[in-house]
């Protein structure tokens, strides 16, 4: 059904093309928008355009940052180990790996992976930037990259991809496990799964 | 593994459909168009996720209907049940539910309930292309190996990508180290498939030729497997492997650049079936090509039930029509001495320990005149 107001109607349709927001969902928001004060429907709105004006790219590891902290916190960092270089497909994996609390490296962040089929290619996403990052001018004294992408046919060729470019510069080119989930039980395992696991085995 | 029941609705031309067959043989029977074949590709949804050659899920729904649905219930050969739901919606995509678990990879489901069906259509096995060959093998090996079938769906997506690549470059050395890596990963999963394959024709040929024997010219059947990369006879490691095929999309290059697609391939390959040391396709007459697919399809029920847990359940659609009846009495006898078979035909078919079901019967009992 429709509502009887435009502004009302308008609001429905552009939460419900946010992802995983149906349009039942939007109703609900857009109903709950309508019975909130003015001033915090505006710290919304200011809230969303802020994102659009005062986030950018950090020129170091391009993951998001402040304008103005440039580059960004985790690059300026002094208590990182700066001869690793984590490389991942978006934001939301650093902010995964940070959670671990374990990793004590540096990021790179791609934003995407290499996909003919759509249409991207290497210098459609982050590459030249992280060869920047590893070059002899470059004071860093980078030791290891780290590959951490998605298991997915083009994560391999992203992963390999890199790896032929780096390789020749004497740096140690490693990748994330991929195996096993902590805490599940083998034989619930599929069995790709289960062979690659088998393949990547490592002595105790 | 044994179908203890199956619900369908606005599947094909069937509104609402209840059916329970039987321990061993079971005939379903009724007049060309009664939708004896729907009830077989119900099942076939059930055991392998989607219909039968070719056929689309949107083909499958009932004209002028939303959705359909198949539940069904199975026996595993230890006793234990397995319930598979079916539901597909134009609008949505496609659902299965295993024991109320909705699947979120279908291919984690092949294997589960072997299935072998037998079709006139599938005539083309022998007579057709050689992309109807590729899926019997694949159909085949993907029952029983899983880790064939996601290195076979991963295949097909590097493919893609390097046909995309190869279709798409404009300056050849802006794209060379893309190139390079795309056939790297091809050949990976190359080396896989064509081991997985090679282990299976030359076993299934040496089962094929022992099932031959019962037909009455007693002749001596074979099928190779040709693949595009490679022409050993001997038996080469997965390391000997991996450097052959680079070493031929090396020698191909150039050719593969210049008419902008992947020349060869596990996607290229194909069998060769003999008869008496001549090509069947070739060589053969219609009749002997015919028992040549039963010999296969009864090689495949043999071959899948030595190689995973449960005995299959087999499919035979329409096969009295199309078989003399030596044979598909021969084909019937053996195969339900080991596992289920479900039967379609015309006219009621006599034998022992059949359980029956008439389509006409079943819709004047429920009410559903047609
Ligand atoms: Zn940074």
């Amino acid at each position: 059904m429709r509502y009887s107001s435009g502004a009302v109607e308008a609001l429905i349709e552009e939460f419900a093309k946010l992802p995983g927001i149906g349009r039942k969902t939007a109703q609900r928001l857009t109903m709950h928008v309508l019975q909130t004060r003015r001033s915090e429907v505006e710290k919304l709105t200011s809230a969303l355009i802020d994102v659009k004006e005062k986030v950018i790219r950090c020129s170091v590891c391009q993951n998001i940052t402040d304008l103005g902290v440039d580059p960004c916190h985790l690059c300026t960092s002094t208590g990182r180990d700066r001869t690793v270089i984590c490389v991942v497909e978006s934001p939301t994996e650093v902010l995964a790996f940070e959670k671990t609390g374990h990793y004590k490296g540096l990021y790179h962040v791609l934003h995407g992976v290499i996909s003919p089929l759509d249409g991207v290619g290497p210098d459609d996403i982050k590459v030249r930037e992280l060869l920047v990052r590893i070059g002899p001018s470059v004071s860093d004294e980078v030791r290891e990259v780290v590959l951490a992408l998605n298991p997915t046919v083009e994560g391999e060729t992203t992963s390999l991809y890199i790896s032929k470019l780096l390789k020749p510069l004497g740096i140690n080119v490693t990748r994330i496990a991929r195996g096993i989930p902590v805490g599940a039980e083998l034989e619930f395992i599929d069995e790709a799964t289960l062979s690659r696991a088998m393949e990547g085995r490592s002595a105790i | 593994m044994r179908l203890k029941s199956i619900g369908i609705e606005n599947f094909r031309n069937h509104r609402h459909l209840e059916f329970d067959p039987g321990q061993r043989i079971t005939n379903i029977y009724g007049c060309n168009g009664s939708g004896k074949t729907s009830i077989l590709e119900a099942i076939h949804y059930c055991a392998l996720t989607k219909g039968f050659s070719g056929n689309s899920d949107r083909d499958c729904l009932m004209f002028g209907e939303e959705v359909f649905t198949i539940r069904s219930s199975f026996e595993s050969d230890q006793g234990s049940e397995t319930k598979v739901a079916v539901a597909y919606a134009p609008s949505k995509e496609k659902r299965i539910l295993v024991n109320e678990q909705e699947l979120q990879i279908f291919s984690r489901h092949i294997g589960l309930i072997p299935c072998v069906t037998f079709t006139p259509r599938e005539l083309v096995i022998i007579t057709g292309g050689p992309a109807e060959r590729r899926r019997f093998m694949d159909t085949a090996i993907c029952q029983y190996d899983r880790k064939y079938l996601s290195d076979l769906l991963q295949y097909r997506r590097v493919l893609q990508q390097r046909n995309a690549l190869l279709s798409s470059y404009g300056d050849l050395a802006a794209v060379e180290t893309s190139l390079e890596v795309l056939t790297d990963q091809l050949v990976t999963h190359a080396v896989e498939i064509v081991a997985a394959r090679e282990r299976f024709i030359s076993s299934f040929s040496v089962m094929l030729d022992e099932v031959y024997r019962w037909q009455p010219d007693c002749a001596k059947s074979a099928i190779t497997y040709h693949s595009s990369l490679h022409h050993h006879e001997t038996q080469l490691s997965k390391k000997e492997m991996q450097a052959q095929f680079s070493e031929r999309y090396r020698v191909l290059k150039k050719q593969e650049l210049l008419r902008r697609q992947t020349l060869a391939g596990p996607h290229r390959d194909d069998l060769q079936l003999y008869l008496n040391g001549r090509e069947i396709r070739k060589f053969a007459s219609q009749g002997q090509q015919r028992a040549f697919l039963v010999a296969m399809k009864m090689t495949m029920h043999a071959y899948l039930h030595e190689h995973s847990d449960e005995m299959p359940v087999t499919l035979l659609d329409d096969l009295f029509s199309e078989l003399d009846a030596k044979v598909s009495s021969v084909m019937l006898e053996t195969l339900s001495s080991k596992g289920q078979v479900i039967i379609t035909s015309t006219e009621k078919r006599d034998g022992n320990d059949i359980t029956y079901f008439s389509i006409d019967e079943y819709r004047k009992t429920s009410g559903q005149e047609r």
